[in-house]
């Protein structure tokens, strides 16, 4: 029988990835950012929308963490073994044609 | 002629790629290969899809004219592949055991209305013509921009169109994986290359910024006339909700295609680090304020800095990257554009899907090359693709639920409307300011889609009670 698949869309890891998302929306909104200043001689913009590009795979490693640690890593082991299954049966059928 | 000639070879090489492979027999197989991509596979098939000639000739244009709000790309892409990482292994897994090949098909099962999965396939289909017209054109504007030969334009856009037919037709979604492959490694190495010409050639990194921040200090921060806040935000919110929901038919297949959803994650979760090359068509964009006229085309701007900065055969490698940017999601367009019509819009018998749908991926080539090399403007139908096709996402979500409760003739009601909505904006030239229609457009296409639902539900409740009474009455 196949390990029950945990919820991939609970509050917890919602709330992790939506801290990505409230930080590029917020890049208009904020005057130390959206202004003609430079930091490190580099526009605040760029600098700031860099930082999130960065922070969305950090914030993406943490929820699959929180997710493989729920059950998730035996439910996609499961489901590897089910797809490996699945083409080694599409592939004898395929020579047996 | 040299160099024109050696573009010509670097386009029919990477045609020959994606021929190197079997061929595809069954639709199924052409489509998603046997739904086993691994993981590197999966990767550059869909990083390769991320990043097109708009990353390659638009955004450099933008950052020319409207400085650092180009970054509105990396803010988009990012926040698609958090909507995507969430929802794109619940896509794979239900194409998986429902046997999906397209987008329409998923709605018209979800939903289990045959006419809903009709009306998403010509939506579909008909708003990614102008998309994939427009990376036949962008390839031939790089050829052109790149050798100064209107001639090598033309040459360029029938070469190129005749190997993405034959590669697409010949392996199907196997063949534009392995020439993205190709294309990404290249597409990160000329904007290197042309980084490093507007470094070298214009201005230290530092030191362009030093300058554009004494003399215009407006293309600093996102406060100018028409690339302001506003655009920001809606543009970012419209098209992350639209691609973090995969309303575009042609981005189905690769994860239709995906072995497992921890594949599909795993690509998701580092998918935004490679957006951070965008950086580079940015900065030259900002960079060639100080070299090029005011009045260049934004269009014109990364190549025509490319040539001022360059050695000429450094060019040529950055004009093959630029169409490998064309070629790929070009394939993947045409891909997406005659699954939907010959599996969700015509009646055909199994045996001949195949051949039928091959018609279609000429067809779809031949009629965007024909807009292209006319000079035929269907531009206009291409600001309705992003907000046409976003006009999908509430029908994605609630398709995505583990029941779906909302019935099929609301959810269309709402995507006529939304639809409608977005053309209406667009060709009555409704003044919106920098609002994106797109977004405005998904009010009336919610409200539709609610009160319909609303009506559906009563009149259904009405008639179960009827029936009872009824029941009751004979009883």
């Amino acid at each position: 029988m196949n390990p029950p698949v945990p919820n991939l869309m609970s509050p917890r890891r919602l709330a992790i990835a939506a801290v990505p998302v409230v930080g590029f929306l917020s890049t208009p909104l904020l005057p130390f950012v959206n202004g003609p200043h430079l930091w490190f001689g580099v526009p605040s913009v760029l600098v700031w929308t860099a930082i999130w590009v960065v922070g969305t795979v950090v914030a993406l490693q943490f929820v699959e963490a929180s997710y493989r640690k729920d059950g998730g890593a035996e439910a996609d082991a499961a489901e590897l073994a089910e797809a490996d299954a699945a083409e080694h049966t599409h592939g004898a059928q395929g020579g047996h044609r | 002629m040299i160099l024109t000639t050696a573009i010509v070879i670097g386009i029919i090489a990477l045609g020959v790629l994606g021929m190197s492979g079997r061929r595809s027999t069954t639709m199924s197989d052409w489509t998603v290969s046997g739904r086993g991509f691994a993981r590197w596979t999966s990767w550059f098939l869909q990083a390769g899809d991320s990043l097109t000639t708009f990353s390659f000739l638009g955004l450099a244009g933008i950052a020319f004219g409207g400085g650092v709000v180009g970054v509105f790309a990396l803010a988009y892409l990012s926040l698609s592949a958090i909507g995507l990482y969430f929802v794109g292994p619940r896509m794979r897994q239900l194409g998986a055991e429902r046997g999906y090949l397209t987008q329409a098909d998923f709605f018209a099962d979800r939903f289990q209305n045959k006419a809903l999965g009709k009306v998403t396939a010509l939506v579909g289909a008909v708003f990614l013509l102008p998309y994939l017209q427009l990376q036949i054109t962008g390839l031939g504007l790089i050829v052109e921009l790149a050798t100064g030969s209107a001639a090598g334009r033309g040459l360029s856009m029938v070469v190129a169109s005749a190997l993405v037919v034959i590669f697409v037709v010949w392996s199907g979604i196997r063949g534009v994986a392995r020439v993205a492959v190709v294309k990404d490694v290249l597409m990160v190495a000329a904007l290197l290359i042309v980084l490093g010409g507007a470094v070298f050639g214009i201005a230290g990194i530092p030191e362009a910024f030093a300058h554009i921040h004494s003399v215009g200090p407006q293309l600093l921060d996102l406060n100018q006339p028409g690339w302001d806040k506003t655009f920001f935000l809606t543009a970012v919110i419209v098209t992350s909700i639209g691609a973090g929901l995969n309303t575009f038919p042609h981005l189905w297949p690769p994860v239709l295609a995906a072995k497992t959803g921890e594949v599909l994650r795993s690509n998701y979760k580092w998918l935004a680090l490679y957006q951070l090359a965008l950086f580079a068509p940015i900065f030259v964009g900002l960079a060639a304020t100080q070299k090029l006229p005011s009045d260049t085309t934004g269009n014109h701007v990364l190549l025509e800095t490319a040539t001022a900065t360059l050695p000429s055969w450094l060019v040529a490698v950055v004009a093959i990257a630029g169409a490998s940017a064309a070629m790929v999601p070009a394939a993947a367009i045409a891909m997406g554009i005659s699954s939907l019509v010959s599996t969700n819009l015509v009646t055909v018998r199994e045996s001949l899907r195949l051949k039928v749908n091959t018609l279609f991926v000429v067809a779809a080539i031949l009629c965007s090359l024909a807009f292209g090399l006319a000079g035929s403007d269907i531009t206009s139908l291409l600001l309705l693709t992003y907000g046409g096709l976003t006009q999908m996402a509430p029908a994605t979500a609630i398709a995505l639920r583990k029941k779906v409760t909302v019935g099929a003739v609301p959810v269309l009601l709402g995507l006529v409307v939304g639809v409608a909505g977005v053309a209406w904006i667009t060709f009555f030239e409704v003044p919106i300011g920098s609002w994106d229609s797109g977004l405005i457009a998904l009010g009336p296409n919610l409200l539709v889609l609610v009160v319909a639902e609303a009506v559906r539900r009563r009149t259904r409740g009405a008639a179960a009670v009827s029936v009872r009474d009824a029941v009751g009455a004979e009883a």
